[in-house]
């Protein structure tokens, strides 16, 4: 990616007086295979190649977009994409933005990856998808099993006009092992997924014939299991569960432009505002977000989209409101500094404030131990579908697969279990937090933010946790 | 010839030189001007623009060798390296095995172009002016209220197609639309929730579209500063709006009706083909040429002419919202094993011209193989006022706007949702309270709300919902004995 023709676009002194300008030049290509009962459903592959600018010029941000053609000099499609930019800029009569320091890096780093994707041409990814959905599809009870695969490999350049010049190479591996079942006139779902920025070794334990076949049994068990009960109860929700529970009610919440009052229009707000330095929930519960937990997961990276390279926050800390998730401009009216978590969907998209891998941190306790003293309660597993109002407080999520817990013990399956209440009782009510921990990766689907709405991969999860909630069954 | 023809033209060359059983060649091009409101402000202008093609290589098998085709798609960004996607799309059909259930590309039909469905005033919407529109619409409803927060969104879009296909298809489309949504709040001193409103404005043009009207709506539908009314949880009459009502038609309708969910066994529809599954009152249409649908095309992304199919008819599950793909499949599925498991029948499903690829950005997408989605979803009104339907309740909640509403278990319709505003207690017919925002959870089954219709209104209005695909234009529904979470 030959970025130095780009920097004499980001003359401030050209662009009609703009403040400041970044600009994102990103190319990548994409492959996809899906199966479905033991045969190829499609196989597709993409190629993207484009800048997104972003300007301060007058009272706001103005961002213009540009798809480039794969080969040539861009500089005319990126230097009207600037131009743009910065005309929008300047249509804006508000106060001006300010930004936070941010140390203009200059680097170039890559995902570090043990097995290339390339490793499975496009026989090989045929067959693991034919394979593995036709294993879950012949379990009994299974009506329907399928399969994907994706591959990303894509690079970065990010310019601004501080000096920052950034060339990221990542690559991004995902997987999904999905089937329907219908046992005794009901029909469940279930699938699983794996994935992350690294190469094949983050996926390739998932799609086993053994892995596809405990997929299928598990969508069958649901499908066999009796209802769930609508009762108050005490619950142990397993990682997979708590992924979606924090990414719900503690991580958009920690968005600072959230806080803020600047997605009121639709994703809504914070039920906690500004309470920064208050006990809001238990105080077994700390949570953070740490995008350099380590470059297999799905929400770590070096550098976010406004060149800063992301540090660890810690939102929640016993129980303690503590910090938020900043970009540059969000830092600077909070008078801290940024902490490196904003990213864009893709060129075509204005960066936002994101989670990156937002996680509950393990305390202490083995599962069987949060099960002992348990008399009778539901054991809540795989996160399925959540429902959650705009200020984050009440909310319904709904599990994959449950089972109920008699006198210490794992007993018998159930289906269409949901957890529902509210964010600080719940959360109050957590007394055990579990020494293990597990990241999952919020991608099918990926987490929705902004207007239009962007998708992205985040990481969310932590260890099992143990609370009281009201755990409703199948309407 | 346009420059998204000449591309689909250019790439149908490299691929019919491949010698495949069929292809297909499409292009697409999309610019979305947006303007974003928030904390009183105009926050950021912003235009995303996102061009591309994508090749359908098709490969049958040997006479003898199996049924179906090989399908193998590939994509890229701008309308150059047209070769290297045709290349892409031919390997991947050669490697693959056949899906028995693949036929054939649609054939081609005869189809009128959309009238009015292209403003050139908003493909080529300049920055500055739109721009002004949003400050506009921010000071419209600052001069209502100065007190009041407000944000939202204007969206300018223009989405443009070219598909050609082997079999003679040679189509091409162009539509724009136009919204804006404009929400008001008004916090208490105390961190509670405060009231919120929203009003919209939608439409294909901008002829009469008024953001700034939008603003002064909302503002003024607020509603007072009274004492709060409190509600028990418990069954409760609930009267839903029409914006509200877009939320169970997005998130709850259209995946039900959807012939892709229906094949998979995730439809709470499954198996109840022509079977009655609402209130005789309720009937829903998707239709893509609707004379005022924001959402209304002339044909969708394999060439198909759009047109209205009759999903649930006076409450008998009719038909299903379906590709070419999805309506051969469930077709010849349904003559081998007719009315068993999802139900699949010969009658239930035909192309509707809802072969649709949406992707990233608002609009169609290059970068997506083509798969069931609605268009404008309509409910057939009723046959009084929308203060009538009020007006005859003695005790119910009436919501004007839902929030978070999915199908937590879409093989049997459970759903969760929140009220997000506009939401007040009816005693006796009239309002006797405002409900806070994000005060009540409805946590309940679609098919029992549809059952339990008791009204629809005969005004009607027509939603987008947030990130939403369809337009839905609905009446006032009220709904008896919904179940009703209430929150302190």
């Amino acid at each position: 990616m030959d970025v130095d023709r780009l920097r004499p676009l980001l003359d401030p002194g050209l662009q009609g007086g703009a403040r400041y300008l970044d600009l994102r030049l990103e190319e990548g290509a994409s492959h996809s295979v899906s199966g479905e009962d033991g045969r190829l459903r499609d196989a597709s592959t993409s190629r993207t190649r484009g800048v997104g600018v972003r300007a301060l010029a007058g009272g706001g941000w103005g961002f213009a977009a540009a798809t480039l053609s794969p080969r040539g000099d861009p500089r005319a499609a990126v230097g009207g994409a600037v131009e743009r930019a910065v005309r929008m800029a300047r249509a804006n009569t508000g106060p001006p933005v300010e930004l936070a320091p941010a140390r203009p890096r200059e680097d170039r780093v890559e995902t570090p990856v043990q097995r290339d994707p390339a490793d499975w041409g496009l026989e090989e990814r045929i067959r693991i998808c034919r394979e593995t959905s036709r294993a879950i599809r012949e379990t009994p009870g299974v009506t329907k099993g399928y399969a994907t695969l994706v591959t990303e490999r894509w690079e970065k350049a990010f310019l601004s006009t501080e000096g920052a010049c950034i060339t990221q190479k990542r690559v991004f591996t995902a997987g999904l092992l999905g089937g329907v079942a219908r046992v005794r006139g009901n029909s469940e779902w279930y699938h699983h997924v794996e994935g992350g920025y690294a190469g094949l070794e983050r996926i390739e334990g998932l799609f086993t014939e053994a892995g596809a076949r405990e997929v299928g049994r598990t969508a069958a068990t649901i499908a066999g299991a009796r209802a769930a009960p609508t009762r108050r109860l005490p619950v142990v929700l397993d990682p997979d569960f708590v992924a979606l529970l924090v990414h719900e009610i503690v991580g958009h919440p920690v968005e600072a432009d959230r806080v803020l009052g600047r997605e009121a229009a639709w994703a809504g707000r914070t039920w906690w505002g500004d309470r920064v330095g208050e006990r809001l929930v238990s105080p077994h519960l700390t949570i953070v977000s740490d995008a350099t937990l380590g470059q297999g997961h799905v929400g770590s990276y070096p550098y976010d989209d406004e060149g800063v390279a992301p540090r660890r926050v810690v939102h929640i800390e016993g129980g303690v409101l503590r910090d938020f998730l900043h970009s540059r401009e969000t830092a600077a009216l909070y008078d801290t500094e940024p902490n490196g978590a904003v990213r864009a969907t893709g060129y075509a998209f204005a960066p936002l404030i994101r989670m990156t891998n937002t996680y509950a941190t393990p305390g202490e306790w083995t599962r069987e131990e949060m099960m002992e003293d348990i008399r009778e309660g539901v054991y809540l597993e795989g996160n399925k579908v959540p429902s959650i109002d705009s200020r984050r407080y009440n909310f319904q999520i709904s599990a994959f697969q449950a089972h109920e817990i008699r006198n210490g013990e794992i007993g018998k399956p159930l289906r269409g279990a949901s957890l529902r209440g509210n964010t600080p009782e719940f959360l109050s009510s957590i007394d055990a937090v579990g020494r293990d921990l597990r990241i999952v990766g919020i991608i099918f689907p990926a987490c929705g933010k902004g207007d239009p709405m962007q998708s992205m991969y985040v990481g969310n999860g932590g260890p099992h946790l143990r609370g009281v909630g009201q755990v409703t069954g199948p309407k | 010839m346009n420059p998204l023809a000449s591309a689909a033209d250019r790439l149908g060359e490299h691929l019919e030189r491949r010698g495949l059983g069929q292809w297909e060649a499409y292009a697409s091009r999309n610019r979305v001007v947006t303007v974003r409101i928030a904390t009183s402000r105009v926050l950021e202008v912003k235009e995303l623009v996102l061009e591309g093609h994508s090749a359908r290589a098709i490969q049958y098998p040997p006479a003898g060798r199996g049924k179906g085709a090989v399908v193998g798609f590939a994509s890229g960004d701008g309308l150059s390296s047209l070769g290297e996607t045709a290349r892409g799309a031919a390997e991947t059909a050669r490697r693959g095995d056949p899906d028995p259930h693949f036929h054939s590309l649609p054939r081609p039909r005869k189809f009128a172009p959309l009238p009015g469905g292209w403003d050139p005033r908003v493909a080529h919407m300049g920055l500055e002016e739109a721009a002004d529109m949003g400050h506009r619409a921010l000071e419209a409803a600052r001069e209502a209220d100065p007190h009041l927060d407000v944000s939202g969104s204007l969206h300018f879009i223009s989405e443009e197609m070219a598909v050609q296909n082997s079999l003679g298809v040679d189509a091409a489309d162009r539509t724009t639309a136009v919204l804006a949504s404009i929400t008001v709040e008004r916090e208490t001193s105390t961190g509670e929730p405060g009231a919120s409103a929203m009003a919209t404005r939608g439409s294909r043009g901008l002829r009469g579209f008024d953001p700034a009207g939008a603003a002064r709506e909302a503002a003024g539908s607020i509603g007072e500063k009274g004492p709060r009314a409190r509600v028990e949880s418990g069954p409760w009459d609930v009267i839903l709006s029409p914006r509200a009502m877009a939320e169970l038609l997005e998130q709850e309708l259209s995946p039900g009706v959807n012939a892709q969910n229906l094949d998979y066994g995730l439809s709470y529809l499954g198996g109840k083909w022509g079977r009655r599954v609402a209130s005789p009152r309720f009937t829903l249409s998707d239709d893509g040429r609707h004379p005022t649908g924001i959402a209304s095309k002339s044909v969708d992304d394999e060439g198909v002419p759009t047109g209205r199919t009759t999903l649930i008819e006076r409450g008998v599950f009719r038909r299903a919202i379906s590709d070419t793909y999805y309506a051969h499949k469930m077709r010849s599925v349904g003559q081998r094993r007719p009315g068993r498991r999802s139900g699949l029948t010969a009658a239930g499903v035909r192309a509707t011209g809802n072969g649709f690829r949406f992707g990233a950005i608002p609009g169609r997408s290059h970068a997506s193989l083509p798969g069931p989605n609605a268009t404008n979803l309509v409910v057939e009104p009723g046959d009084r006022d929308s203060e009538e339907v009020i007006g005859e309740t003695r005790r119910g909640i009436y919501i004007g706007r839902l929030w978070y509403t999915y199908l937590v278990n879409p093989v049997v319709g459970e759903f969760s949702t929140t009220n997000r505003g506009e939401t007040y207690l009816i005693r006796n017919g009239r309002p006797a309270g405002p409900i806070p925002p994000s005060s009540l959870r409805i946590n309940d089954n679609i098919l029992r709300l549809l059952r339990n219709i008791a009204a629809l209104s005969r005004d009607t209005g027509q939603s987008v919902i947030w990130a939403g695909i369809s337009s839905c234009i609905s009446p006032t529904v009220k709904f008896h004995g919904v179940r009703v979470l209430a929150y302190r």
